[in-house]
């Protein structure tokens, strides 16, 4: 079943091109990295998914509806770039979690017992439970991390989408990371998308790639994709092969 | 001290203070959270210029509040307008506006020349002229916006701290900011007699600063705040009521000085921990 499909998708500020006839599939159960270079249009993507901005040509369909129609978007989860995320702001974790409710209680509703069930299993996944009274603000940067990971979980989504998740996370962290994402899709079911600009370890943990530089370069499994020569072809510069055998 | 609950005019004033005190800092912890402290200072401005458009037009003073909502409402919407527009900075929108409102209701107040008026009452607030037509009005407000602050609390909470989130989420944040402005412009609109179009700012402001030093939720932001701001203007008032000086600086000092109180403690607490973690460090080398 076909979580996200992207068709012939272009898009522009003003003169400039940032994305060129974009076609994807994004399957039930995918775990999906999206890597490219610094500005080559991958956070515009996610935006233009998650209806954020509208498509200068072109058609995206989230679970088989057009993203202008959709209305279950509380079937998507998403966790934005941390420099986007005010980490200042005051609140506990569990309330910033709770707020991954708002989107299917419906305006003015409180949250009710099932609600803050769904709150409290997420802050389990991510194992921040025992910190659920402490101000965000307190955390490291890892712990704030899974917060707004668990903020996405809590409402129950079927695609998790993650804008650069990795950025800002020391080797253990993000070691720890990607078994929670990797949890999160075998145990789970959560189809993934990720987008990185990172192709270090990506290709151990996710199950396709697809490399995007204003157009789809290239697209499949790790293995077929993360080679020198792709990977040249999207960067540049010759960069080392980084496929990690298992 | 119990005696100035004889006068009419200064159960009026606490009552109008009572309310003005919990909804001015109810609304300020939004706004200073998405950074647009400015917004209650800039919209006070334009509603002075409405008070000024009034007493030229020579609005019948029953009617005069009303324009003055009016016009905040208008401004509001229009800085809103513009702030999506996205031409001009956040902050140069806001001063541009504020110096504008200021502008034109000065030149309202020179061409009403004449008018029986006393313009420092509404740039200080004032406890003599508090009508009662004048408590009403802040009443209603104070409940409806504070009926709708509780209602939405959680929309705007989203909004306010992950707007782009919120989005995702499927809110309509578009409206809800619209209406969250409007909110604040009926506010200052209404609560500028008490405290002063100068300082209705500065109500929405320092007590939630006061309020983000101690708070450690967000409930707990939003209640001191609430606490603050209603301590603050009572203390001001009875100030205001036994030194004979304008409400509204009497209570915006007051509630400076709970902030600086705040300040002053918090920063004594982070000395003593940091050298009692000092000395239990040492203790263990």
């Amino acid at each position: 079943m076909e979580v996200l499909r992207l068709q012939d998708v272009c898009f522009s500020y003003g003169r400039q091109m940032i994305l060129e006839n974009v076609s994807l599939s994004v399957r039930y159960g995918d775990f999906l990295a999206l890597i490219g270079p610094n500005g080559s249009g991958k956070t515009t993507l996610v935006k233009i998914v998650l209806g954020l901005l509208k498509p200068l040509k072109g058609k995206v369909f989230l679970f088989g509806t057009e993203t202008g129609k959709f209305r279950e978007w509380y079937r998507v989860g998403y966790v934005p770039q941390r420099p986007a995320l005010d980490t200042t702001f005051p609140s506990t974790v569990a309330e910033v979690v709770s707020a991954g409710r708002f989107g299917r209680v419906g305006l003015g509703r409180r949250l009710g017992q099932r609600d803050w069930q769904a709150v409290k299993e997420a802050l389990d996944v991510v194992g921040l439970l025992p910190l659920h009274d402490r101000p965000v603000t307190e955390l490291s940067g890892g712990q704030q991390q899974r917060a707004f990971i668990a903020r996405a979980l809590a409402g129950q989504p079927d695609l998790l989408i993650l804008d650069e998740p990795q950025v800002g996370l020391d080797d253990r962290a993000l070691h720890e990371f990607y078994r929670l994402l990797k949890y999160l899709n075998h145990e789970r079911g959560i189809t993934l998308l990720m987008v990185s600009h990172d192709v270090g370890v990506i290709g151990r943990w996710v199950s396709r790639v697809a490399c995007l530089n204003r157009t789809l370069i290239c697209h499949g499994t790790p293995q077929e994709v993360l080679n020198s020569g792709n990977l040249s072809r999207l960067y540049g510069t010759e960069v080392r092969a980084v496929a990690h055998s298992h | 001290m119990l005696s100035m609950f004889q006068y009419d005019f200064m159960v009026r004033a606490l009552i109008a203070g009572v309310a003005t005190g919990i909804v001015c800092p109810a609304v300020g912890v939004f706004l200073v959270l998405r950074r647009y402290s400015f917004m209650a200072d800039t919209l006070a401005h334009i509603s002075l210029a409405g008070v000024a458009l009034g007493l030229w037009l020579g609005v019948a003073s029953a009617l005069s509040p009303f324009l003055t909502l009016a016009v905040a409402v208008c401004g509001a919407l229009l800085v809103d307008r513009l702030r999506m527009r996205q031409r001009v900075s956040a902050d140069a929108l806001l001063a541009l506006m504020m110096s504008g409102g200021l502008a034109l209701a000065v030149v309202f107040f020179g061409l009403a020349r004449g008018a029986p008026v006393d313009v420092t009452s509404y740039l200080f607030g004032s406890l003599l002229t508090v009508g009662s037509r004048d408590v009403w009005l802040i009443l209603v407000v104070a409940v409806c916006v504070l009926f709708l602050l509780v209602l939405l609390a959680k929309e705007f909470y989203y909004v306010c701290s992950d707007e782009e989130s919120a989005r995702v989420a499927g809110l309509p944040v578009d409206r809800l900011n619209l209406l969250f402005i409007f909110m604040v412009a009926v506010t200052v609109a209404v609560c500028l007699r008490i405290v002063g179009t100068l300082l209705v700012g500065a109500l929405m402001v320092i007590p939630v600063l006061a309020a983000l030093l101690v708070g450690r939720s967000f409930r707990q932001v939003v209640l001191i705040s609430v606490i603050t701001g209603v301590t603050a203007t009572l203390c001001g008032l009875m100030a205001s009521y036994q030194l004979g000086i304008a409400a509204g600086g009497c209570i915006v000092i007051t509630a400076l000085l709970f902030f600086v109180a705040l300040y002053g403690a918090k920063t004594l607490l982070n000395l003593g921990r940091r050298s009692q973690t000092a000395g239990s460090s040492g203790q263990a080398n």
